[in-house]
């Protein structure tokens, strides 16, 4: 790239670039030929102010090049589908770079919590049958004796509860481990989204230092796929441009994330045969607020689970839209309480001025500034200047009008860069 | 230190990002709208080109172009000339003077006027559509509002603003002091009742197992496998029921040894369980099993989550406030100490720019908040948290930090639980701490990212979603305009107004190159034969705010 179409592209990168721009930035043009581009109309003089335009034979063979490079590139333009999947590419390679995340994390969860739960398993197991022994050595004992080794046991089984075993665990030998994938990855899902059920939880020391870097890097990661995804949803919202953002669509929001939740509730209501449907509500509102108290969590086959994690992350999409559309609002008017304007009445008090300013004639910056505000009344502050774009070999350019003059100009000058 | 030397030098997006956003193209669904605002500065970029039908076009265009050739050349020369008397060269007036007379003043003035229209009328169309009603009583309450706080004096403006944002604390605080009270008294009655029956089953289980026990020993049985088999048997069910007691009921081994229940639901716990749903935290130990408990969860999760975030994202936005001042005076220092050694090369200031009270000492920087400074505050207080909670409770440090780093990310797993007696409430406010500046990192670094993701690789609507990069910051123009405002009220000092205002013109016009300093105007020609060549000179000639030329023996230094 020419290294002007550097900073070209840095300043413009918030409005369009046009296919016939981005050939000529391609042919390493100048920066004269670059901004003749972004010219307007010849009918609107004063977007001329920045321009200066040169009648010699030289601009008249630039400009002779612009049109041509203009009528070639109006021939092929592309449209449709290569447009759109341009547009979506970025947004699609983060939905993918945070699944292949969770999954990844799922995949070393398992690995790290398998062998430490099996670990933990025979060692409690271990224990049990050791006890079995004991009680079995003190047949011929008292009833005191035999209710201290019972109370021993309520010990153990408690620090077994901790450490997340259930009796089936340690009772009875067990091969398998809770840790399988499609458990490990309902658990990266929480831990990422940040709701945290808590039921299955890493023990061992490496799963817990592995959980903190994981969170630290994976936590803001899908925090900003989602609030993407829904920006997306809030721009669908927005049928009018110019519409003004009002009360409405804030209760259509709300409205929106509560049918969501109702309609959730009862299809795990149906689909959960201990649950009523207060309970579904309450798992599903506890869920997509980020609470996340782990006494009501979804157990069952893969599909099941599946469906729970989407059913999840299309919730914190509406959670977040709803945050975007009256959140954001509403703290930066908290925010700004106490200040010493609000930023609403400046705009209305310019506004309603506005018109006085064109009628007087005198419609500029400090003007409205000094109108609006009341406050630097008397003073003059400085007016900005505004110049106009000069090349760099503006010195080798003759007017038309010195022509006659030209072989005068023999003095070279020297550029240096600061 | 280059960018800070120029002054202005503008935050551009990534190489790749431009690459990316020049390869876009097409069929842009709003390009109607965009020819629809003619007005609107944003579309002055979107214009494919001039297209010409032929050379007699072509020439009249040429000669268009003129009328904002010469006013621009005509107003420096007047303005040289009240600056610097009668040093311009004679032949630069012949100059002016035959242009003058070949397109009349009347154009002349015409043409600087329309030209400084243009561009005011620009930014104040912006904020037109930024779409606020327009109210006349709106007008009026700003006027009455105006005499009011021209008559304040400085404790009542501070109570102005301090007041809302305390009373936002105190009605966070009142209200889950009330939640809890709810909870407490709907809960505790239920868990009493719950545990004793629970510890009944247990016992009950606990007495057949030994009396078991007693009639196998009392029988003289000597078969090991009858003693294993009826001791499993017993096990497990001793078992279950103490699993179902432990994670439903949240009875405890000390509990069952003694035999008698103590409350879970504390008033205490209860402020630590409402203040634990407010933040999202969540650690579900306890949990309200009552429907009427788990109905009022719902509720007050409705109302008091939103309340609660809305007060944290207050404090954090007075914490990034904070922390800019912070580090825009570590950038000030970092000046201060680093100008010493380039003092030769300090930055002049012509005389325009200097009576108007903008001295070469004047220094003005983009304060942009690097990510891994935010990165390690949070880091630092997780890791405070870790030496608090180690002292507090027997964990060891990694276990604490552990907890702090869980609990700061609302992820809130449960496991690890701390003591809720005397010292609650100091991990109460360490945890509502943590949650302010875990907000301030969202609001310093976060935001951006967001934004700049979510528009890649799109086209804007119109001015009103118009976006620019001030201070690393993505912001709506309209916005930076109002806060532009907000920040001229509140500095009454000329200086600021002007800087800023200057630093917002410089993101309207068009594109600069950076060696603007090098490039002459097309009239001083004749001032170059007076100034020695060299770098360091065509270095100096140029003033660092306005950018207009003058000559080096004039300079203020």
């Amino acid at each position: 790239m020419h290294p002007r179409g550097k900073f070209l592209a840095g300043h413009l990168s918030a409005f369009c670039i046009t296919p016939t721009t981005t050939a000529l930035i391609s042919r390493n043009h100048s920066d004269w030929a670059h901004l003749q581009l972004l010219r307007r109309t010849p009918s609107s003089d004063a977007g001329n102010m920045n321009q200066i335009h040169f009648g010699t034979a030289s601009a008249r063979r630039r400009n002779a090049m612009i049109l041509e490079n203009n009528s070639g590139d109006e021939d092929a333009p592309k449209q449709g589908f290569l447009a759109n999947l341009r547009l979506a590419l970025f947004h699609l390679v983060l939905i993918f770079a945070t699944v292949a995340y969770i999954i990844a994390g799922a995949y070393l969860f398992t690995k790290i919590e398998h062998q430490a739960e099996l670990d933990r398993y025979q060692s409690y197991h271990t224990i049990y049958r050791n006890f079995i022994n004991n009680l079995y050595q003190s047949s011929n004992r008292s009833v005191a004796d035999v209710e201290n080794l019972i109370d021993t046991f309520t010990s153990i089984n408690f620090r077994a509860f901790k450490e997340g075993l259930k009796p089936t665990d340690f009772l009875v030998p067990q091969e398998t481990s809770r840790w399988s994938m499609i458990s490990a990855i309902f658990f990266t899902t929480t831990v990422l989204t940040s709701i945290g059920y808590g039921n299955l939880i890493p023990i061992s020391t490496g799963g817990k230092i592995f959980c903190v870097g994981y969170a630290i890097f994976g936590i803001p990661l899908t925090l900003v796929t989602i609030a993407d995804l829904a920006k997306f949803v809030a721009d669908m919202l927005i049928m009018d441009p110019t519409e003004d953002p009002k009360t409405g669509r804030q209760l259509l929001v709300l409205v929106f994330l509560l049918g969501y939740m109702t309609i959730s509730a009862c299809v795990y209501t149906i689909l959960e045969p201990m649950w009523s449907f207060l309970d579904s509500f309450y798992f599903c509102l506890v869920s997509l607020l980020t609470v996340g108290f782990g006494d009501l969590h979804p157990v069952g086959t893969v599909e099941y689970m599946l469906c729970s994690i989407v059913f999840i992350f299309i919730g914190l999409i509406l959670t977040t839209l709803a945050v975007d559309v009256s959140g954001s609002v509403g703290i930066a008017k908290m925010h700004s309480i106490g200040r010493g304007f609000d930023a609403m009445k400046m705009l209305n008090a310019l506004r309603v001025r506005k018109s006085e300013f064109v009628a007087k004639g005198a419609v500029s910056l400090s003007a409205a500034a000094r109108v609006a505000g009341r406050r630097l009344d008397g003073q003059q502050p400085h007016q900005p200047r505004w110049f106009a774009y000069v090349p760099k070999d503006a010195l080798t350019i003759p007017y038309i009008d010195e022509s006659a003059n030209v072989s005068s100009r023999t003095t070279t000058t020297t550029h240096t860069s600061i | 230190m280059t960018s800070s030397s120029r002054g202005y030098q503008r935050v551009d997006s990534s190489g790749d990002g431009g690459s990316l956003l020049m390869e876009e193209e097409g069929d842009n669904p709003h390009e109607a709208l965009l020819h629809r605002n003619n007005d609107d500065y944003a579309s002055t970029y979107h214009h494919v080109g001039v297209e010409y039908d032929s050379y007699e076009e072509l020439e009249r265009h040429e000669m268009d172009d003129r009328v904002t050739e010469i006013p621009e050349g005509f107003h420096r020369r007047q303005r040289r000339n009240l600056i610097y008397g009668d040093d311009v060269a004679t032949d630069e007036e012949l100059r002016v003077l035959r242009r003058e007379a070949l397109f009349g003043e009347e154009v002349t003035r015409a043409g600087l006027g329309r030209a400084e229209y243009y561009e005011d009328s620009h930014l104040i169309h912006s904020c037109d559509k930024s779409g606020h009603e327009d109210i006349d009583d709106e007008s009026d309450d700003e006027s009455k509002d105006e005499d009011e706080e021209e008559e304040e004096t400085g404790i009542r403006k501070f109570a102005k603003l301090v007041l809302p944002h305390v009373a936002l604390v105190l009605l966070t605080c009142t209200y889950t002091v009330i939640g809890a009270l709810i909870f407490y008294s709907v809960e505790q009655p239920h868990e009493q009742m719950m545990k004793e029956q629970q510890l009944k089953l247990i016992y009950t289980r606990q007495n057949e197992f030994v009396d078991d026990l007693i009639r196998l020993a009392a029988g003289n049985e000597t078969k090991r496998y009858e003693w294993e088999s009826l001791a499993e048997r017993h096990m497990h069910n001793m078992s279950d029921q103490l699993f179902v007691a432990f994670e439903k009921y949240f009875l405890t081994s000390n509990e069952v040894k003694k035999n008698a229940a103590t409350e879970t639901w504390t008033f205490s716990s209860s402020i630590f369980f409402a203040v634990t749903v407010v933040t999202t935290i969540g650690y579900g130990n306890p949990v309200p099993v009552t429907n009427i408990g788990r109905i009022w969860c719902i509720l007050f999760s409705l109302l008091g989550i939103p309340l609660t975030l809305v007060t944290i994202a207050d404090l954090g936005k007075f914490l990034s406030e904070h922390l800019v001042w912070l580090y825009g005076n570590y950038l000030k220092l970092k000046y201060l100490i680093l100008s010493r050694h380039r003092k030769e090369r300090r930055e002049h200031v012509c005389e325009h720019c200097h009576s108007h009270g903008m001295g070469h000492d004047m220094n003005i920087e983009e304060k942009r908040i690097p990510a891994f400074l935010v990165l390690a505050i949070l880091i630092v207080y997780t890791a405070f948290g870790g030496v608090l909670m180690s002292k507090l409770e027997p964990w060891s440090f990694f276990t604490s930090f552990y907890w702090s780093f869980i609990t700061m990310t609302t992820v809130g797993f449960g496991d690890l639980m701390p003591r809720r007696d005397g010292y609650m409430y100091i991990i109460l406010l360490y945890i509502i701490l943590g949650l302010a500046i875990t907000t301030m990192c969202i609001d310093l670094v976060g935001v951006q990212y967001i934004r700049k993701i979510h528009y890649f690789g799109r086209k804007i609507q119109d001015a009103r979603s118009a976006l620019a990069v001030v201070g690393g910051k993505v912001v709506l123009v309209s916005e930076l305009y109002a806060n532009l405002m907000q920040k001229r009220a509140r500095n009454m000092s000329r200086e600021a107004f002007i800087v800023e205002n200057l630093y917002v013109s410089k993101h309207i016009i068009p594109f600069i190159p950076t060696d603007i300093r090098c490039i002459r105007y097309i009239d001083q020609t004749a001032d170059a034969a007076t100034i020695s060549t060299s770098s360091s000179a065509i270095d100096m000639q140029s003033c660092r705010f306005c950018h207009s030329r003058y000559s080096l023996n004039r300079a203020f230094k």
